[in-house]
């Protein structure tokens, strides 16, 4: 990771207004907390009632922190588009057609537009979705079996 | 044994779109799969893939439907829908009261539903409906939905794993006569295209009204795994969307839309 990489990761950071931040690989380590003046204030207040061992969780849309993971590891450049692919209803989401099938498909993996990517499950319906754009799969931000809500982002894409 | 008749079943057609187009074969690996590959080839709306025999019937998680031939309806309907993928559980309620009412009114047995579209007559499941959406960018491509009914199977034709929780028609009516499983497919599509028009015109309200009179599950203490943990409780109702209602133990109303349920 070079100086512009952090440059830009600030610069995303801050337009996005991510709060905290953090990054580990090997031997590279990046860690950012992101306050407003008024935050800054209120926090300060609120660290002497607050108990020891509690912290605070870092507050993130769904999928920036995979976003910026795939950033820093060089998956993305600059000028990459990430779209999200959103669930349609609320139900249970499957990487794979059977639990004795191999997922649909891996991070990295480039799939053909109309390629089914995973299925979200209720009331016994299997609803298979499919990409509608040729795509490299950047990340997928819900575990197997996981319950999904309405228009949750169930993968960060990069149409290709 | 009696034979699937593909002129006898369209002479009963009476509905407007459901089942007008028909297609039948002697032996498939499942009927939602050459649903499947016929909606790519422009196959259309409302179209009914019927089998003799199915090789690998499949249910929830992967599970198999032991499909012997000659005896059963093995069925898939394919719709077109433009409506949003949200509303599209309706279709596996609409599933399962027009078999219920079919079951009813051809046999005068007593079909009762589980949750969310399984048949069962003495506690015993006689039908199994699974359900296929493809969607693309939140709109709806297809929909198949895969009709399992045991007709005419004798008892021997269950393996001894599933004998006590699974059964046919002709098992749970204790008589010798085959049920004719032409008029039973006839029925099944002529009460869906009934209930699918009213879905479409008054939404689901109709069809929950009917399910609700076949619905045996209310009050009953269950168990169902939702997410790797199990949940707990009574149960209190559907939703107006057919999501099961449940009251914890802590008299927490949980609004279930995914899991297997356990008596």
């Amino acid at each position: 990771m070079n100086l512009n990489d952090i440059k830009d990761i600030v610069k995303f950071i801050k337009s996005n207004r991510i709060r905290e931040f953090y990054y580990k690989k090997g031997d590279e380590e990046l860690s950012f907390s992101m306050e407003s003046p008024e935050e800054s204030r209120e926090n300060k207040a609120s660290k002497t009632k607050s108990q020891p061992g509690i912290v605070s969780a870092p507050v993130t849309k769904p999928g920036e922190t995979e976003y910026l993971m795939a950033r820093m590891e060089g998956k993305l450049t600059e000028k990459t588009i990430v779209k999200e692919i959103v669930s349609p209803f609320v139900g249970s989401f499957y990487r794979s057609p059977s639990p004795d099938k191999p997922p649909f498909v891996e991070p990295g993996q480039i799939v053909e537009k109309n390629t089914p990517v995973c299925i979200i499950e209720a009331m016994k319906i299997m609803n298979e979705i499919e990409v509608d754009m040729k795509c490299r799969i950047v990340s997928i931000l819900v575990e197997n079996g996981q319950l999904v809500e309405y228009n949750q982002p169930l993968f960060l894409v990069e149409p290709l | 044994m009696e034979f699937i008749d593909i002129f006898e079943i369209k002479k009963g057609i009476k509905g407007t779109f459901i089942g007008k187009n028909l297609y039948y074969e002697e032996k498939v690996d499942s009927t939602s799969n050459l649903a499947r590959d016929l909606a790519a080839k422009g196959a259309k709306n409302g179209s009914a893939v019927i089998a003799d025999c199915q090789e690998k019937g499949r249910g929830r998680n992967g599970k198999t439907w032991s499909s012997p031939c000659g005896c059963n309806i093995y069925m898939s309907i394919l719709l077109k829908p433009k409506f949003s993928p949200e509303i599209a559980q309706g279709m596996t309620l609409i599933a399962a009261v027009s078999v219920a009412d079919s079951i009813l009114e051809l046999t005068g047995l007593a079909p009762k539903i589980k949750w969310p579209n399984d048949i069962l007559i003495n506690s015993r499941k006689v039908s199994g409906i699974l359900t296929e959406m493809s969607t693309r960018n939140k709109l709806i491509d297809h929909i198949i939905v895969g009709i399992i009914l045991n007709v005419n199977a004798e008892r021997d034709s269950f393996g001894p794993e599933i004998r006590d929780i699974a059964s046919s028609l002709l098992i749970e009516s204790g008589k010798e006569e085959h049920i004719d499983r032409n008029r039973m497919i006839s029925s099944i599509l002529n009460k869906f295209d009934r209930y699918y028009e009213m879905f479409l015109s008054t939404g689901l309200s109709p069809v929950l009204e009917q399910y609700q009179k076949y619905f045996g599950m209310m009050g009953k203490e269950i168990e169902i795994k939702v997410n790797g943990k199990t949940v707990k409780g009574i149960i209190a109702g559907i939703d107006p969307m057919g999501a099961l209602l449940l009251k914890t133990a802590d008299n927490q109303l949980e609004r279930v839309v995914s899991g297997e349920i356990n008596f």
